[in-house]
């Protein structure tokens, strides 16, 4: 709190000396902070008083109070002239026409009054005056995507000639002297460029250049409720992601796909499978909830989308629609989007079109991979039963329990060729765009397909037993998973004049996803496990003189997700601004899964037995409506050191979701309908929930360097109770603190910002936590069925939001001769009140039968840190080449600070994943080994000659504590772009089920006995982990522009790029994140194996812009 | 000023709306197929449809209690070793040992606490819905709550240790937790709502016969055996409170909860139905069977056809259950004429004949001897009563009321039946809370005492 109270001084200080006005004319920059409106004829009122400054000084000042370019048109306007002016809240146009008199040339404004034309006075010579001069044209684009780069200032050093870069980038500077020239290249955001040219006389001389972006753009404009903001006036780190510049790193399906190519720090990407459609897992910023999700908001276009599933549907939008994706974390969340943003938000921006000529952009990709790494060998005893003398699968238990006696080992390589369910994966994307449009109107058009498919297929050796038993094998069932994908976007922008636009947006998007399956049940009245007695290197497993049950199953998931928007910008004056947006996302998925069976005996035809049907249909709404109003006011003689923009704003949400199944059991044979079967289930659910909430903020900046954000937001919801507190506070601040002027001017520090913020938000319980829940039922009253009703979960009237507080700490800057980029966050988060389930006592009567009742009670508290550090560095930056390194890190830490009075340790999902106090969410426990003795001698262990503690003992975390991301990327003559990522994690557990030497000791009696203790009590696969990932390598070319030209193409772009390339572990396996979990075994007999890692692909994609 | 007055004006729309929001997010409860939200269930159907549940649970705890009261007691003897040891449960109960503080034993009898607490809450929350609205069945529905209700409580007070809790939860309110209720208070309460129950005018013999039957049962415990009398002088012979159990599956929509089979809640449910029965059950069991085990008496039907002995009165998860019968009323009467009874008094010894007349058993004769003529007494009762739960509240009341030795009452001796761990019967003496007491109310530490 010492520094602003130590800004305010000064300020007041100045503003008590009057002529401090005149004396820092530099100060007054800004482009919104005039004294009056402007005035349509004669230009906006201003104030400026300046004596003896050149006439060129005059125009500066004027265009920093004004925001109006300053343009001329002749080399031969000399500036230079010492003048004085006094104005005090005068039209421009008087200004300017006072100043030019008695000269030459005289000063214009243009009928948008964006720009002022200082001219030769007709008369007096004009353009063209001097014929010894030729012209510079050129285009400017950015060097990570290629993109244009509009609005770049471009001018001759020395001399008044300059111009802007047109929405293609290009641009033309006419009567430029001949000679040789320095010309400036200037954009907000990019690296100033200065370059030596040499004109001829009446030549055209092309000036191409690639600007690179300032490694810590402090200028650069991020979305918020509250309007959009310059990073500098944010004290949170809010990371933002350009969709062209990830295309140039690796194949981009999806928006994840963009999450884990942009290596954000503190995001962490889990994907579940590499099968199609497989959703992943986003975690920012760790868990704060127990029992409650822990997934972010993901908003696109200022609507919320259902937050259940809502990462998953994210994935559903067309990648080539969006035009920027922010990642929004810790406590900037809370002010903007508070109840439910505890979790980060996930900021979508779709592409509105640019206006001029109708573009075309067409984009394929194609990709091709496969899964790889060895998998590990199953064994399975086999033996004969003591009692029965049957054959019998026989393991170590078995025997130690004396009911069989082993024989053999199977062994089950699915590395056999013969037994490969992996096959090869493709990937089609097409897509057209289209833009364009007028100064009242613009467009952005896109329509999409994709088709993936898996990399899962039906095992060779599954296809000689179904023809020895003479099935045949649909088609469509040697690779069983596939998804389809069409899309269609479309915005249009109608601005009817400069104080309002409206922007209308629709995408669709529609999955199929298809999962089949072939699979032999077993012989149907058979021996029990099923009489195959697998050995790889023969085909002699099918016992002819049984019959077989196969069982063909097919599950079709259709999504059809819609999402219509329409936001609307309307400014009445120049300092206040009205927004409004509404919008709902509408997703529907039908599910209609069979399954046939049909028996089948070697040498004998099959016939179908029965099947099942089920139908299922989800709809989900998700609406939001909101305004937002923001204001800036006239500050007088305090402009030049006071900055206030006030927001207020109210919005709406509401989702509502329903679901309705069906299954019909028992079809008879050949019959597939839903009205067929002997027997039924049906269900149907429906939810719904809403949440308002206003909020109110403010950005206070002083002196342009020291930024205060400050803002409160209340919530009401019908999950929240009266008794709540729903108000989330939040304030930040941000210094850039190179810009003072006791900072030395140095070449190690070019830039330093400061920033810290603390802001609350929150997730909310269900309805039913709060109110319970209750079933309808039957009861035998005196002799006959009668209806009642049973509570089925106990509610809590005093449930709250679990309230999230989050601390972030920071600084950005660039050293080394702005060579080296660094940005360091530490976050702290603390999210009180968490949910957890806690038992009620029986006495209360609210128990679900015979058990106990529990429900949510606002009593843990769990706590977050992360250390975030990103760092780039230009190793080498000429004009023909850029070497650029990044490197990121995140240091997670995640606690379970406080679990509640008289609450248990308990377990979740996973039987070693448990929740204590002073430990992790989801950290893998396990019982400890004490010792092992083999009192009977019989060379097993069974469970009694195993001793184990009582207690559980922590092993570690499931999720990785060090992230880590390393990228090189090299730009050579603007066109090549080379680029490779490679990622590390480590300091984590998984629990790798597959281990050759666990599936050893669980199976064969010979396995030493240590290696039985370990296995008995299954602690075999839980051990630290660490692995090395590449991501990822891109060869990216960009065509030049005399090749363009030839083929009357505006851009083409062609990428080579592999896609998760290689995995370094420090244990034999694939890739952790999908080795751990629920597959504990394989199923021999079946064509279902471990879920599948993402596959090792390889990419070629083309981008076309006509 | 113009501007003023837009921004002002605008400002004011925005408040407005702000102001309003309250009414935008209130949404319907979720619904399902079965799911039943709190608007529909704040009905007069809804209020029916709890006492239902009601209903139902309290059959249930009927069902759990009858079978632990048999293990705890002679009722039922030792399941040997290798005969339920495959199903995981162990002879605690008839090894009486102590069920507090030991999880796995309260898992046992956590079964019919849970019962009686639920049976307890619907049929309050049923009678407050209820109340709410004008009917023609309002009044008995209300009396059959508060019996059902107070048949609850009157089940803890007999069987569960002094200083059960007895928690509330409103229909629109949230868990009030209470400490532990004596079992004098606990009677006290079973009265006072069996009164209400009564004080409701409707025509339902079965209610009114639980009502006074109950409350008689109530005053027993309590000493009060003419007030007993009093209670139970308008049932009349062939007045009755049953509850029904099946095996059938309940009519589509029904949950898995719907079924009502008779201790279906009790494991493996025919090795339970055909339980050992033995005499002498820890040296103070009764003899259940005759020399020779034949002939036997019909009040306690015994398959012959095995050995050792199986109990074969309740073989079927299908039955009537008698919970309140004239049969009660005879046995209250002929205690409290035991109890003011000279030694040449007959009117008790009369009572007792001309209940086992109605089965067509031979009269008794007088024992001679107070001791003797209250063992007769709660002998009758014993084989009356075989299986249906009030074994160890008849232990409890001879021990309390009659001054009885706990080691002449309960199975004592060595005990046998399991695998060795356990060489002599254990001190249980009464059925403890469920650990869920003990961990989550937070006005409950323990027992006030857990004697008889």
């Amino acid at each position: 709190m010492k520094m602003p109270v130590q800004y305010i001084f000064i300020a007041l200080f100045c503003l008590s000396t009057s002529s401090l006005t005149a004396q820092m004319p530099v100060l007054l920059t800004g482009n919104r902070l005039w004294d009056a409106p402007a005035d349509s004829t004669a230009g906006p009122r201003i104030t400026i008083s300046m004596k003896n400054v050149s006439m060129e000084r005059v125009l500066d000042s004027i265009s920093s109070l004004t925001g109006m370019t300053v343009l001329s048109n002749s080399a031969d306007i000399k500036l230079n002239k010492l003048v004085s002016v006094d104005f005090k809240s005068r039209p421009l146009e008087e200004i300017l026409g006072s100043l030019f008199a008695g000269t030459n040339y005289e000063g214009v404004m243009s009928k948008n009054s964006k720009t002022i034309l200082v001219k030769l006075r007709s008369g007096k010579g004009g353009a063209g005056q001097n014929s010894e001069t030729g012209t510079i044209v050129g285009q400017m684009v950015d060097s990570a995507s290629g993109n244009p780069v509009v609005g770049a200032s471009i001018s001759i050093a020395g001399r008044n000639l300059v111009t802007t870069t047109d929405k293609d980038g290009r641009f033309s500077l006419a009567n430029v002297p001949v000679g040789s020239h320095q010309v400036s290249v200037k954009s907000f955001g990019y690296r100033a460029v200065l370059r030596t040219i040499t004109v001829s006389k009446g030549a055209a001389q092309t000036l191409n250049i690639s600007l690179v972006a300032l490694p810590t753009s402090l200028n650069e404009v991020v979305t918020t409720v509250t309007g959009n903001k310059r990073r500098l006036e944010l004290g949170t780190d809010i990371a933002r992601i350009d969709p062209d510049v990830i295309r140039r790193r690796a194949p981009v399906a999806n928006v994840t796909d963009m999450l884990e190519a942009a290596q954000i720090p503190g995001v962490l990407i889990t994907p579940t499978s590499g099968e199609p459609g497989s959703p992943s897992r986003i975690r920012i910023r760790g868990m704060g909830s127990i029992y409650k999700s822990n997934d972010p908001l993901v908003i696109i276009d200022g609507v919320w989308l259902d937050a259940e599933g809502g990462t998953a549907r994210m994935d559903a939008l067309d990648p080539e629609m969006i035009e920027s994706i922010e990642i929004v974390r810790g406590p900037s969340a809370a002010t903007e989007y508070g109840q439910d943003a505890a979790n980060g938000v996930i900021v979508i921006t779709t592409k509105k079109g640019v206006a001029g000529p109708a573009r075309w952009n067409i984009n394929y990709s194609y990709d091709n991979g496969r899964p790889y790494g060895t998998k590990p060998i199953v064994y399975k005893g086999w033996g004969t039963a003591i009692t029965s003398e049957r054959q019998m699968f026989c393991t170590v238990a078995h025997v130690a329990n004396r009911e069989c006696t082993q024989d053999s080992l199977l062994v089950f390589d699915p590395n056999n060729p013969l037994l490969n369910d992996e096959g090869t994966e493709t990937n089609h994307r097409l897509s057209l765009a289209l833009d364009g449009g007028s100064s009242a109107m613009r467009y952005s058009i896109t329509a999409s397909a994709q088709t993936d498919i898996g990399a899962r297929q039906l095992r060779p050796i599954d296809f000689i037993r179904y023809r020895l038993l003479d099935v045949s094998v649909p088609g469509d069932y040697k690779k069983p998973r596939t998804q389809d994908r069409r899309s269609i976007s479309a915005n249009f922008t109608l601005i009817p004049d400069d104080k309002w636009n409206v922007v209308f947006g629709v995408q669709t998007n529609q999955t199929k996803l298809e999962s089949k399956l072939i699979a032999m049940e077993g012989a149907v009245g058979g021996p029990n496990p099923p009489d195959w007695r697998l050995d790889t290197d023969t085909v002699n497993f099918l016992n002819r003189a049984n019959s077989y049950s196969i069982i063909r199953s097919s599950d079709p998931v259709n999504t059809l997700t819609s999402l219509y928007t329409v936001q609307g910008n309307w400014r009445p004056t120049e300092r206040w601004n009205v927004q409004g947006t509404g919008g709902i996302e509408r997703s529907t998925g039908e599910t209609g899964g069979l399954s046939l069976q049909s028996i089948c005996r070697v040498g004998v035809p099959c016939f179908d037995s029965t099947g099942t049907r089920r139908q299922e249909t989800s709809n989900s709404s998700a609406y939001t409506m909101r305004f937002m109003t923001n204001y800036t006011p006239s500050l007088g003689k305090l402009t030049s050191i006071l900055e206030l923009r006030p927001a207020f704003g109210i919005d709406y949400r509401k989702v509502a979701r329903s679901n309705l199944s069906g299954q019909r059991n028992n079809l008879a044979p050949g019959e597939t309908g839903m009205e067929s079967g002997t027997s039924s289930v049906a269900d149907y659910s429906s939810y719904a929930n809403a949440t308002a909430g206003w909020y109110l903020n403010s950005t206070i900046g002083l002196f342009r360097r020291l930024y205060f954000d400050i803002g409160v937001r209340q919530d009401i919801g019908s999950a929240i109770t009266s008794s709540s507190s729903t108000r989330y506070p939040k304030l930040s601040t941000s210094w850039l603190a190179s810009d003072e002027s006791f900072w030395p001017v140095n070449n190690f520090v070019g830039m330093l910002r400061l920033r810290a913020a603390l802001g609350y938000a929150a997730v909310q319980p269900e309805i039913s936590d709060i109110r319970g829940r209750y079933v309808s039922d039957y009861e035998f009253i005196d002799g006959v069925w009668v209806r009642t009703t049973k509570p089925t979960a106990a509610g809590n009237p005093a449930l709250k939001p679990e309230r999230a507080a989050e601390f972030e700490l920071g600084f950005d800057t660039d050293i080394i001769y702005d060579r080296v980029s660094v940005g360091l966050t530490y976050a702290h988060s603390i999210n009180s009140n968490n949910l957890v389930l806690r038992q009620i006592a029986q006495s209360a009567g609210v128990n679900t039968g015979r058990g106990s009742s529990e429900r949510f009670e606002n009593v843990a508290k769990v706590i977050n840190r992360n250390l975030e550090l990103s760092l780039d560095g230009r190793v080498i930056e000429t004009e023909n080449m850029y070497l650029v390194l990044n490197y990121n890190l995140t240091l997670s830490e995640n606690k379970v600070a406080r679990l509640g009075d008289g609450v248990s340790p308990f377990t979740t999902g996973d039987r070693a994943s448990r929740i204590e106090a002073g430990y992790p969410i989801g950290g893998i426990w396990a019982r400890g080994i004490m010792g092992y003795n083999d009192e009977n001698g019989d060379g097993v262990l069974s469970a009694q000659e195993l001793i184990m503690t009582d207690s559980f003992s922590y092993i570690g975390w499931q999720q990785p504590r060090y992230r880590a991301g390393y990228g090189v990327s090299l730009t050579v003559n603007n066109q090549w772009t080379f680029d490779t990522r490679f990622s590390q994690r480590s300091k984590y557990v998984q629990r790798l089920q597959f281990q050759d030497s666990y599936i050893i000791a669980r199976q064969d009696v010979n396995a030493p006995l240590s290696d039985q203790a370990l296995a008995q009590a299954d602690q075999f696969g839980s051990r630290p982990v660490s692995d090395i990932e590449w991501r990822s390598l891109s060869v990216t070319y960009q065509v030049p522009q005399n090749l363009l030209q030839k083929i009357r193409a505006r851009s083409l772009q062609v990428s080579l790029q592999g896609d998760n390339l290689n995995l370094w572990t420090n244990y034999v396996g694939r890739d952790p994140r999908v080795n751990a979990g629920s597959a504990t075994s394989y199923d021999m007999l079946r064509d279902t194996g471990l879920i599948m890692p993402a596959s090792r692909k390889f990419s070629l994609s083309l981008r076309w812009g006509l | 000023m113009r501007k003023l007055s837009r921004a002002l004006l605008s400002i004011g729309v925005i408040l407005i709306s702000a102001c309003s929001l309250d009414g935008l997010v209130s949404v319907d409860d979720p619904e399902g197929e079965r799911e039943i939200d709190r608007e529909s269930l704040n009905t007069l159907a809804g209020g029916i449809s709890l006492y239902h549940n009601a209903v139902g649970n309290l059959a249930r705890g009927v069902s759990a209690l009858s079978h632990d009261v048999g293990f705890l007691t002679d009722e039922m003897a030792a399941l040997r070793i290798g005969e339920i040891g495959s199903t995981g449960r162990t002879n605690f109960y008839d090894a009486r040992i102590k069920t507090e503080l030991s999880s796995s034993v309260q898992g046992l009898t956590s079964d019919s606490y849970s019962y009686w607490h639920s049976t307890r809450t619907s049929a309050s929350q049923a009678r407050q819905i209820i109340s709410r609205f004008e009917s023609d069945l309002k009044n008995f529905y209300l009396s059959a709550s508060y019996a059902i209700e107070a048949q609850a409580v009157l089940a803890l007070a007999e069987n569960f240790c002094s200083g059960v809790p007895l928690s509330t939860v409103p229909f629109e309110g949230d868990v009030e937790y209470t400490s532990g209720f004596s079992t004098e208070a606990m009677f006290e309460q079973a009265v006072a709502l069996f009164d209400s129950s009564l004080s409701l005018a409707h025509d339902s013999i079965p209610v009114l016969t639980l009502a006074r039957i109950g409350k008689a049962r109530a005053l027993l415990g309590l000493n009060r055996y003419q007030d007993a009398v009093a209670a139970v002088a308008d049932v009349e012979q062939g007045d009755a409170f049953t509850l029904s159990y099946t095996q059938a599956n309940p009519p589509s929509g029904g949950g898995t909860t719907g079924g009502r089979t008779f201790w279906t809640n009790q494991g493996t449910v025919n090795i339970y139905r055909s339980s050992i029965i033995e005499n002498m059950e820890g040296l103070n069991g009764l003899l259940w069977m005759a020399s020779g085990n034949l002939p036997q008496d019909p009040r306690v039907p015994i398959n012959t056809t095995t050995t050792p002995r199986k109990q074969n009165k309740f073989t079927s998860g299908t039955l009537t259950f008698p919970l309140a019968t004239w049969i009660d009323v005879l046995m209250i009467r002929a205690e409290a004429s035991l109890e003011n009874a000279g030694p040449s008094d007959t009117e008790w010894l009369d009572i007792i004949n001309q209940a086992r007349a109605t089965r067509g058993i031979v009269d008794t004769t007088d024992p001679g001897g107070p001791e003797a003529r209250v063992n007769l007494l709660f002998r009758e009762r014993a084989f009356w009563f075989y299986l249906q739960g009030t074994r160890l509240s008849d232990y409890r009341r001879l021990v309390r009321q009659y001054n009885r030795n706990v080691s002449t009452i309960y199975p004592t001796g060595p005990y046998n039946k399991t695998s060795g761990s356990i060489l002599n019967y254990g001190d249980a003496l009464v059925f403890m809370p469920s650990i869920s007491e003990f961990n989550y109310n937070p006005k409950f530490t323990s027992c006030i005492n857990i004697n008889p």
